[in-house]
């Protein structure tokens, strides 16, 4: 039988053999598929053109031939630019434009892109380095979208044993409402109620967060001041999305802990009078810790994707937007720096709850 | 005396509140005086559109800079306390693709019926309707003719080839509705290139009355059906077939905006006209691949509801007619890609070439060229212009001191500088963004978005600008005289006249026998010895210097070939320059240009230059871009691979911190600087300004220093917040009020009079005259054409001016005595002013009748009409309430000052008649 560690390596090792195929399918579907080509042809066309019109309406007798070479030169400038040929000019087959993106994306080389839409995330200037992009955008995500997922997740981790422990009682048929109620309203609706009550309205909380970017980079300026500052702009956005995720979570740890509560052990737990706290701590929750983990840590991974039109709503581009204007704008660069941090974080999470899976259930390494 | 002494103390109270009153008086002026804008502050931020109508209602933001599309302006009107400012900034059309389906070379120059015949004898029947261009071409001593045909056997049908049918298209475009339903009447309907608007617009609006392009489907079906059936195709079920295949039309519709229901709307008309359509939504990637990256004969397109963004007005206009009408500047079909069918038109091509290079001796030569290009250019209706797209702004209506800019709305050059808030020194405004990846501010190749633009306006003063209401260039920071001897003599250029020569590196003479064809005397006293934000004087070196720079980029070979865009841009008018003179005691610039308008304003404007930031601030620039291009990676005009240099970004602004550190004390760099300045910058002055400079690089954390009536001092990126302070500084030469404009009058024709002896009618074979009275600002004239029912012109011409503001247009007895009896004839009228750009328009029917006179008697019967149609109107226009001179509404303390002292003298007689 093989020990934790060996099993633990083993797992580790097929994530990473996931991750590098997953790299390897993005690139052939971004290069490989010739969708990346096909954009930047028609980025060359267009960026040839507005300089040969700036040419003639500087020049309006310049002569044909001349447009000519200059058009040429201009083509193979960019072409060369975007990576369509090599130094020699010779065309680089999709293939190998693939495979190069796969070798940059394994190496974390993620590069700069060149669109304007994606700089605009940050705001930076472009070319900008993708690697500082997803650095800039993803802490904007993680104090909004993962506070708010982990704050939800605690309160759902001590409510939901307890209403699943009394179910059928108002208090659970309420919490069942509340779930349905706010699994069926959007999450910017609310939100945007939410802003003209306590934002325009009262007057209470900023509207837009852009202005907590400029408290984040002097954060250390001052800790704590800056630390209040930050609060004054995140509770808002934080409260909402507690409040429109609390419902599904409590529902869905409900249920599934529900199947506990009705097993025999439990009900024998309740006959010999052990307080009800005993009973969904050690009887209730810890049995069910396993899926509950997996439901936690797959969450809070994932809300590093962040939400594209709630970002809009708050004006607070975080990782949702980036994703949304890396796609429209075809750029290869950032999307796929977005994936190679997505499905990396994705994947140690995982990893993680390999781990935790051994650890709070040996029978895990037998299998 | 003793019963005076009661009023002892009332009238020496009295006395003394007068007389401290007339002390603060001088003081208020002073403060109502200080140079610099009208507020204090000016706080800009970023607002999403969907927040603007709560922001505005609740005031916290007094205006909204980006102009906003009619669905969105929609949603403020009737929000409390707001207004809302219009100008025609968008221009909506449909682009047809007229590529021939069939291009046939053929060895000699043939004629339309040997290039037939020649066809024919290979078997292929062509219809001569089908060809649709002939020209020749000259290769390896061969002459060739090139027929290009709209439709041909195996090839199929582009009905967009035709000319007749293009013209059709007109007909078939319901222009009113949709800028009333679909713009929500934030649009005015546009028959061509220009809108009513634009000044030229009076000079042409005849020729675009003769055409008439009014919503006929029906005329448009007649059109379309001749055109077809001659050249063979077949209605069949409805649909128009040729060869038995359906002819097809692919409409590329926008769908981001009200586009895609002008698609929808002429999808619709060409169904019913009985073409087979494909109607394709593409967003702009997408669209622009399609559109400007497919060859047009190739036919992945037919319709393309296009849009173009207008940022101003020009009294004579040059490029518009080019940019829309000609092939030559690539914006028709083909875009000028060599590897692409293109429409040919060499007539256009001339004709507009000589309106862009100013090929013209007189002003009715000019506008002589403009009618013909406009006339051409409709009648070949490559693109069916449908509306004029009001963008528009909301201001908060406690907001004094706006401006309209009839071309540029609130983001008039004008409004930031006077706008205000009685009782506020702060004005806050609100914009999409405050800034972005492409607000690059660099002054060589900068300035292309306009969240840079809008901003930059506030903190520099132009030389020069165009007029808010007419387009005229007019001087604003630089006067200058104009002496010509255009547009054929010339005068002697001195021979001790500067230009910079980029090989030597310094300036040299012009010599002898140099001449140009005017000589602009530019008063720069406003600028010279005025300060810089930072402190230090503006000196005549920071003019010399930056055009000597400008010089390098444009001619320098290396400097040049790095920055193409901003040579090529540039080049046109520097090639002009044939020499500088440069008069530092008399604080004034002589410029030698070979340049010739009839209009001399617009020669004043041709020879400015306007220094926008201090002078060491370009040189290290230069340095960061061009001279260490390879290590610093930066460029003036933005190019894929390369970061824009930009004098508000972080890093930028530390390296040109940096930059600016090393030329301290640095005797190389003076030199260099000397030689760009002619020898007019010391030492002692060259450190004093880089300190300055890292002074206020090292307070604001931004290397934008100007001269402007606002400090850029905060520009928060990330929070996208930006603040401007006012420049008060007493050598600033301009005051609130100094360019406040208001509202435009627009000319309106209020009365029209028929004199004839019939009374309403005219009477045939008399003299009839029609006296029209205007309202606007003069000078005034009116414009009539006359046309009869079928819509031809019978009479055209300007009228008699009587006073002022009437005019009187005679029809002569051997005019009316051609028309028919009982017959309605339109009369238009236009009046235009030499101030407003847009026309006021009437149409007046008149109806002809027999009359027979005595022979005592010949009664002439005025009658006095209204006029009955006003066209474009633009519903959502403010009204003209404020004439042009109406002087700035700066606070007067007069009146405060009257009620006072009424007060105290009721109060010194109330006390003065009490009883004790």
């Amino acid at each position: 039988m093989p020990g934790a560690g060996t099993v633990i390596a083993r797992r580790g090792l097929i994530l990473l053999f996931s991750f590098i195929l997953i790299i390897v399918i993005i690139s052939a579907i971004i290069e490989g598929s010739g969708y990346s080509k096909d954009i930047y042809d028609a980025l060359v066309r267009e960026s040839v053109n507005a300089e040969i019109m700036a040419l003639r309406r500087g020049n309006p007798n310049v002569t044909d031939s001349f447009i000519r070479e200059y058009r040429e030169n201009l083509t193979i400038y960019y072409r060369k630019m975007y990576g369509l040929i090599d130094e020699q000019g010779r065309e680089i087959p999709p293939y190998v434009r693939m495979w190069n993106l796969v070798k940059r994306a394994l190496t974390l080389d993620l590069g700069k892109t060149d669109k304007v839409e994606v700089a605009n995330v940050v705001p930076t200037i472009a070319p900008a380095s993708v690697f500082e992009i997803i650095a800039t955008v993803l802490p904007r995500t993680i104090i909004v979208v993962t506070v708010g997922e982990l704050i939800v997740v605690i309160i759902a981790l001590l409510l939901a044993p307890r209403i699943a422990y009394r179910h059928g009682t108002l208090v659970d048929r309420l919490v069942v409402a509340y779930a349905a109620i706010f699994t069926a309203i959007p999450i910017w609706w609310l939100a945007m109620i939410f802003i003209q009550i306590f934002g325009y309205q009262l007057g209470l909380f900023p509207t837009s967060l852009r202005g907590v970017a400029t408290v984040l980079n002097k954060f250390w300026d001052n800790p704590l001041l800056n630390f209040i500052e930050v609060l004054k702009y995140i509770t808002l956005p934080i409260t909402v999305f507690v409040i429109w995720s609390l419902g599904s979570w409590l529902y869905g740890l409900r249920a599934m802990l529900l199947r506990v509560v009705r097993e025999d052990y439990v009900t024998v737990a309740k006959a010999k009078g052990l307080p009800e706290k005993d009973i969904t701590r050690k009887y209730v929750l810890r049995v069910s810790l396993a899926p509950v983990l997996t439901n936690v840590i797959l969450a809070l991974a994932s809300s590093l994707g962040g939400m594209i039109i709630t970002e809009s709503v708050f004006d607070w581009p975080g990782m949702g937007t980036l994703y949304y204007n890396a796609i429209t704008a075809a750029d290869s660069q950032t999307i796929m720096g977005l994936f190679v941090v997505y499905v990396g974080v994705y994947l140690i999470a995982r990893f993680i709850l390999e781990i935790l899976y051994i650890i709070i259930d040996p029978r895990v390494r037998v299998k | 005396m003793n019963r005076y002494k009661k009023y002892t103390f009332p009238l020496i109270l009295m006395i003394g509140v007068i007389l401290s009153m007339l002390a603060i008086l001088p003081i208020s002026e002073a403060q109502a005086v200080q140079p610099g804008p009208a507020v204090d502050k000016i706080i800009a931020r970023r607002y999403a559109i969907a927040d603007v109508p709560t922001v505005m209602a609740k005031g916290e933001i007094d205006a909204y800079l980006f102009s906003l599309r009619p669905a969105q302006a929609e949603q403020l009107r009737g929000v409390p306390g707001v207004k809302l400012i219009s100008a025609a900034a968008g221009l909506i059309e449909l682009t047809l693709n007229n590529a021939p389906v069939h291009i046939e070379r053929l060895p000699g120059k043939l004629t339309a019926d040997d290039v037939i015949a020649q066809l024919k004898q290979r078997g292929i029947n062509v219809p001569r309707r089908a060809l649709v261009n002939l020209y020749y071409e000259e290769e390896n001593a061969t002459t060739y003719t090139v027929a290009e045909f709209g439709a041909f056997p195996g090839k199929g049908v582009n009905p967009f080839a035709f000319r007749e049918i293009r013209l059709a298209m007109n007909y078939i475009v319901d222009r009113a509705s949709f800028a009333s339903a679909v713009m929500r009447g934030f649009a005015v309907p546009m028959y061509m290139f220009l809108s009513p608007y634009d000044p030229d617009y009076a000079l042409v609006a005849d020729i675009v009355a003769k055409y008439e392009f009014e919503y006929n489907p029906t005329y448009a079906k007649q059109i379309v059906e001749g055109v077809m059936k001659d050249i063979g195709a077949a209605m069949e079920g409805g649909v128009w077939k040729y060869e038995g295949k359906p002819v097809n039309v692919i409409l590329i519709i926008r769908p981001e905006d009200e586009r895609r229901d002008l698609g929808y709307m002429f999808n619709a008309e060409l169904k019913l006209l009985g073409f087979d359509t494909t109607p394709r939504e593409l967003p702009f990637a997408q669209a622009i691949d399609t559109i400007y990256g497919t060859d047009p004969k190739d036919f992945e397109w037919h319709v393309y509801t296009a849009g173009w963004g207008k940022s101003g007005i020009d009294k004579y206009d040059s490029g518009t007619i080019a940019q829309f009408c000609a092939p030559w500047v690539g914006y028709m079909p083909g875009w000028g890609e060599t590897s692409f069918w293109n429409y040919k038109n060499d007539v256009l091509d001339n004709l507009t070439q000589r309106i862009y290079a100013g090929d013209f001796k007189s002003k009715e030569e000019r506008d002589a060229l403009y009618r013909n290009a406009t006339e051409l250019c409709i009648q070949e209706s490559i693109r069916i212009w449908v509306a004029a797209r009001l963008d528009t702004w909301p201001v908060r209506e406690e907001v004094k001191g706006v401006t309209l800019d009839v071309g540029a709305g609130l983001r008039g050059i004008w409004n930031m500088r006077e706008m205000y808030v009685e009782g506020r020194n702060t004005l806050n405004v609100g914009h999409l963004y405050v800034w972005t990846a492409t607000s690059e501010w660099n002054v060589f190749g900068g300035f292309t978005d306009v969240y840079s633009v809008d901003w930059e306006r506030v903190t520099y003063d132009p030389s020069s600008w165009n007029h808010p209401f007419n387009g005229r260039p007019i001087p604003f920071r630089a006067q200058w005289a104009v002496f010509t001897a255009g547009p054929d003599g010339q005068l002697d250029v001195p021979p001790t006249a500067k230009v910079w020569d980029v090989n030597k590196n310094e300036w040299v003479s012009v010599g002898p026998g140099v001449k140009a064809k005017s000589k602009v005397v530019i008063d720069l006293s406003k600028f010279i010895d005025a300060k810089w934000h930072n402190g230090m004087r503006i000196t005549m070196a920071d003019i010399v210097g930056y055009i000597a720079l400008w010089y390098e980029i444009t001619y320098d070979p290396a400097y040049s070939a790095l920055e193409p865009r901003v040579a090529s841009n540039n080049k046109p008018w520097m090639d002009t320059i044939k020499g500088w003179e440069f008069n530092d005691q008399a604080k004034t610039m002589t410029v030698y240009v070979d340049y010739w308008h009839f209009d001399e304003n617009y020669i004043g404007a041709w020879a400015v230059v306007t220094p926008i930031n201090p002078l060491e601030v370009h040189v290290a620039s230069f340095e960061l871009v061009l001279d260490r291009r390879n290590e610093t990676n930066m460029v003036f005009y933005r190019r894929s691979g390369y970061e824009t240099l930009s004098l508000v970004v972080p890093k930028h602004v530390s390296l040109v911190k940096d930059t600016l550190l090393k030329y301290k004390n640095n005797n190389d760099i003076l030199s260099k600087v000397n030689k760009l300045t002619d020898g007019r910058m010391s030492m002692s002055e060259w450190n004093s300004r880089i300190d300055a400079d890292v002074n206020w690089i090292n307070t604001y954390g931004l290397a934008w220093i100007s001269q402007g009536p606002f400090m850029l001092t905060k520009l928060d990126t990330s929070a996208q917040i930006l603040e401007l302070t006012a420049f008060r500084d007493p050598t600033y030469p301009f005051k609130k009020g100094d360019w406040y404009f208001g509202y435009p009058v627009r000319t309106e024709i209020v009365g029209v009079q028929l004199s004839s002896p019939v009374k309403d009618k005219v009477a045939i074979g008399y003299d009839a005259t029609i006296t029209a009275k205007l309202s606007g600002l003069p000078p005034l004239s009116l414009k009539y054409i006359l046309r009869d029912p079928a819509g031809n012109i019978i009479a055209t011409g300007y009228g008699e001016k009587a006073a002022e503001d009437t005019f009187v247009v005679k029809l002569t007895a051997d005019l009316t005595k051609n028309l028919k009896p009982d017959t309605p004839y339109t009369l238009i009228l236009i009046g235009v002013s030499e101030q407003v750009a847009e026309p006021g328009v009437v149409r007046q029917v008149l109806v002809a009748t027999k009359y027979e006179a005595t022979p005592t008697t010949l009664p002439t019967t005025p009658t006095t009409t209204t006029p009955t149609t006003t066209t474009t109107p633009p519903t959502t226009s403010p009204a003209p309430t404020t004439p042009v001179t109406t002087p700035a509404p700066a606070p007067s303390i007069m009146p405060y000052l009257v009620a006072v002292i009424v007060v105290v003298v009721l109060i010194a007689v109330v006390l003065m008649l009490r009883k004790k």
